[in-house]
């Protein structure tokens, strides 16, 4: 019954089709692999950058429709650099220090696969950092500590609708600003700022319009100020709610 | 006339498959309508928080071309059901016709018009459907700019790239091309196996296609699609080289290209047969 078949010329054909399918696949992957480990070893992975007497820093995605799905954002008293470690060639870092503010900036680099195995950031900055701001960045965690007594860190959103997740982060004042500039509306200008686990916050801000507040460590801070619209959801354990204050004036 | 290609014989030809089969591809489109309605009722329904997605330019892009590669692979395995018909068979094969316009007209009606067709009952169906999506979002209280991308979308003119400028290319014209190669692609494997299998033409078809699929990827891997590829950065088009075009182009154009020459083949040996 085999012989009957293969004694046919579409079967060939068809053979022919399968083999021309295999050859051609096996061709392009490895063209492929070899763009992929030249694109690997193009990519600056490690960036190093002075914050010299500025304490802000601005780190933000740029051009068009890109933006950055994750970074971890790290304040850590043993570094005197902005260090970025950027994993994914799929995207391109650089830093700038213009009028006393460190720009970290990330583009979409221009790279032959469309999603990597490995797309982790870690934006490590020095605790003499004051504030910062976030924007075209889906998802940021923030850890680490200021150690200095009066340390107030600021951390402000620019973006429609970020997650921005503290966890073991130490400092005595911590400001968190939502200030998107797109007009209220559904879908957008939505910030999450979420305070989970180990924060050792004196005195809490936070200044937003839109979205939610969910603060679950155990510890309380000293003090919570907060300057919320109507549109605000608050989570959180009894004796933090307990300890809210409501300002209607600016952050 | 030629024992080839004759024009008014295949005229001919295509005029009896259309009297034979109109009321079965009427029957085809309506149940197709009616899925369609459904999904849009269902879409209307319950999603208004989401923003009617399914309406938005990414969604109708999704909708389409998952709607027509499944239907048009079910179309492509029903065309020559007729052959599982010793009666219907003898007659059609006995037609007055070469089998290169046999190969010819399944190859029209199965990848080229039936694509059209799809395509155009999906324009009269959805259009009214993204406005009216379009305009509930509009009266949201809460949304008066939210960036919904509510153009319509219409297959190989309607594209991120030309529209918006954008450097990411899942809807660009290269992949949309390419989604027709290989939907064509999979029609004429299909229809080819309807062909040649005798007994149980469908089954043994998915069957020895599922192991093929199988084979390949445990031999080759994932399907490479080299320049058809969703393409990151807005040079990246640029940066693949001649080997790489020459490559693709002769994948992804010779599978299809020796596929539909395969089913001429199969025709013309169950003839002889």
């Amino acid at each position: 019954m085999m012989s009957r078949h293969f004694s046919k010329v579409g079967v060939w054909l068809f053979v022919a089709a399968f083999a021309w399918y295999m050859g051609g696949n096996f061709l392009l992957d490895n063209l492929m692999k070899e763009k992929i480990a030249y694109a690997k070893s193009n990519h600056v992975r490690g960036r190093y950058a002075d914050t010299g007497s500025s304490n802000k820093v601005v780190i933000r995605a740029l051009g068009g429709d890109f933006y950055v799905e994750h970074i971890d954002l790290i304040f850590d008293a043993t570094v005197s650099q902005a260090v970025i470690d950027n994993e994914d060639i799929l995207i391109a870092a650089s830093t700038q220090l213009s009028d006393d503010v460190l720009h970290v900036e990330f583009r979409e680099a221009t790279a032959p696969v469309s999603s990597t195995s490995s797309t982790k950031i870690l934006v490590r900055l020095p605790s003499t950092v004051r504030q910062v701001e976030l924007a075209g960045i889906h998802s940021v965690n923030i850890s680490g500590s200021l150690p200095a007594t009066d340390a107030e860190l600021v951390l402000k959103s620019l973006d429609c609708a970020p997650q921005l997740t503290m966890k073991q982060l130490q400092v005595n004042n911590l400001k968190l600003i939502d200030d998107c500039q797109a007009p209220p509306k559904q879908g957008c200008c939505i910030t999450n700022f979420s305070l989970s686990e180990q924060i050792h916050v004196g005195k809490l801000e936070v200044a937003m319009q839109h979205g939610k507040l969910e603060y679950t460590s155990e510890a309380i801070p000293q003090q919570t100020l907060l300057n919320v619209s109507d549109n605000v959801q608050i989570t959180g354990r009894r004796d933090f709610l307990q300890s809210l204050r409501f300002n209607n004036g600016s952050p | 006339m030629t024992d080839f290609f004759d024009m008014e014989r295949f005229g001919r030809l295509l005029r009896a498959h259309w009297a034979e089969s109109w009321r079965e591809y009427a029957w085809f489109a309506g149940v197709l309508v009616m899925l369609d309605l459904i999904v849009m009722a269902i879409s209307f329904g319950a999603d208004a928080s989401n923003n009617y997605w399914q309406f938005q330019f990414q969604g109708q892009s999704m909708s389409y071309t998952t709607g027509l590669f499944i239907s048009a692979v079910i179309f492509a395995g029903r065309y020559f059901k007729y052959l599982l018909n010793p009666g219907a068979s003898l007659i059609a094969l006995m037609r007055p016709a070469s089998v290169f316009e046999k190969w010819l007209m399944a190859f029209l009606v199965i990848s080229i018009f039936y694509p059209l067709a799809f395509t155009l009952l999906y324009i009269v169906l959805n259009y009214p459907a993204v406005q009216l999506a379009k305009t509930l979002v509009a009266q949201s209280p809460v949304c008066q700019n939210c960036g919904h991308d509510f153009r319509f979308f219409v297959p190989l003119l309607t594209t991120e790239v030309a529209e918006k400028g954008l450097s990411r290319g899942e809807n660009s014209l290269i992949h949309q091309l390419f989604f027709f190669v290989f939907l064509s692609a999979t029609q004429a494997l299909i229809a080819g196996g309807t062909v040649f299998f005798k007994r149980s033409p469908i089954l043994r078809t998915l069957l020895g296609t599922f192991l093929l699929f199988v084979i390949s990827i445990w031999l080759v891997g994932a399907p490479q699609l080299g320049i058809f590829a969703t393409h990151y950065g807005k040079d990246a088009l640029q940066q693949y080289s001649v080997m790489e075009y020459g490559l693709s182009a002769g994948l992804w154009l010779g599978v299809p290209l020796l596929l539909w020459t395969a089913l001429f083949f199969h025709i013309k040996e169950r003839e002889v047969a």
